[in-house]
């Protein structure tokens, strides 16, 4: 195989960028959205009521996969998150 | 497939034997990464070829991977590994190189392989093309020693993203020229590799939680959690969190109030959402790619060795 070969082999791929994927990711809210389930009690009130209508309220939006985690994940987790936690599953993984 | 490798390229045995030292250090945190190896021959296989077609582009990828890590290492100054630590940074730096060129060299391997010239050219191809996005991102990535949340992003997916994307699409390629597997399979790679960045920034939280060893003040600030404090909190308290990262290694008080203002902030939750995310977006990705099979299955079983589900 000769560079040349490689080199005419670039044109018949596609050229992914990566980042451009995470970029249209980040342009949702998920973000601003936990801060305020955080830090805001009238927020996280109308989010357990209605998740929906709390990010229509505030021009928030969530890809699906937030969304999921948010509304259902969460609620089988422990209620309070804690970092220690989170850093020590994480030493465990391989 | 290495040794092969470099006992065909006439290099010195005292040089090969210093590429084998390097070649065993570990990776941040202790971590081995042989086992993310596997992941070009399992993507072939899922997509209905023969994990051992993939052995070149492993091989290269381990290369590929032991070659930036010395490097990293070297440009943030961490604590040399034994091998080097005597002759200092330039020897990492030859070692590296080495490394770099024996991965090109496995890749000549992929023209042994019984498979249609146009599929070996492409994988390596697919193997080669994302390093300068890869160098890209480690260019910004040093001249960022603060990035925004949109920075952090855009920095690990061309770095730790595209890395182990590239792992999964070469293996892929190898067996299959359809597009939709392809992006699937680059999907599932580029959400693997964010994981593996964000279980990595959380190992600087160790001497943070655990209120012990040495805290790696410039990595904090690197990190996820930084970089979403500095999309939510104000200025003040940003500047607080800052101040007292830089505290952190003398005064230990710090590190109890860096951990609150990190949970308090939601910091801990947004980690946890993200690290869920990334999962679902890897296994969609996944199932985009190819049919369910025991390959894609084992897959599976690597992704949640990685994160287990939260359902």
């Amino acid at each position: 195989m000769q560079v040349a070969d490689l080199l005419g082999c670039v044109t018949e791929i596609t050229l992914f960028d990566p980042t451009i994927y995470i970029f249209m990711e980040e342009k949702m809210s998920l973000a601003q959205v936990v801060h305020r389930m955080s830090t805001d009690r009238d927020f996280a009130a109308q989010w357990k009521l209605d998740p929906e209508g709390a990010l229509a309220q505030r021009g928030l939006r969530l890809s699906k996969e937030e969304l999921d985690f948010l509304k259902v994940g969460l609620k089988r987790r422990d209620p309070e998150v804690d970092l220690s936690d989170i850093v020590k599953k994480a030493a465990n993984w391989r | 497939m290495i040794e092969q490798v470099w006992r065909k390229s006439g290099a010195w045995p005292e040089f090969i034997e210093v590429m084998r030292l390097a070649l065993r250090s570990k990776s941040e945190g202790g971590r081995d990464p042989s086992l993310w190896a596997s992941l070009p021959g399992m993507c072939c296989q899922a997509a209905g070829g023969e994990a051992q077609w993939a052995d070149p582009v492993a091989a290269a990828w381990l290369l590929f991977f032991a070659a930036a890590h010395l490097m990293d290492s070297v440009e943030d100054q961490d604590e040399p590994d034994p091998w080097w630590a005597a002759q200092g940074p330039g020897l990492a730096l030859n070692a590296a190189t080495g490394l770099y060129f024996s991965a090109c060299l496995a890749l000549q391997e992929l023209n042994n392989l019984p498979i249609p010239y146009e599929a070996q050219r492409a994988a390596a191809v697919q193997v080669l093309q994302p390093f300068l996005l890869m160098s890209s991102g480690q260019y910004v990535d040093f001249n960022t020693p603060k990035p925004t949340l949109d920075e952090y992003w855009r920095i690990a997916g061309a770095k730790s993203g595209a890395f182990f994307s590239l792992a999964c699409q070469a293996g892929a390629r190898l067996a299959t020229d359809q597009p939709q597997a392809l992006q699937g399979f680059q999907q599932f790679g580029l959400n693997i590799g964010l994981l593996v960045q964000i279980l990595d920034d959380l190992a600087d939280y160790r001497a943070l939680t655990e209120q012990k060893g040495a805290v790696d003040a410039r990595g904090l600030l690197r990190s996820l959690p930084a970089a979403y404090l500095r999309e939510v909190c104000t200025n003040e308290a940003i500047e607080r969190f800052h101040g007292l990262v830089w505290k952190a290694s003398e005064n230990p008080g710090a590190l109890g109030e860096i951990i609150q203002i990190i949970e308090q902030n939601g910091g801990a939750l947004y980690l946890l959402a993200e690290l869920d995310k990334r999962r679902s977006l890897a296994l969609a990705g996944l199932k985009r790619a190819a049919r369910s099979s025991p390959a894609r299955d084992a897959l599976v079983a690597l992704l949640d060795k990685l994160q287990a589900p939260s359902t």
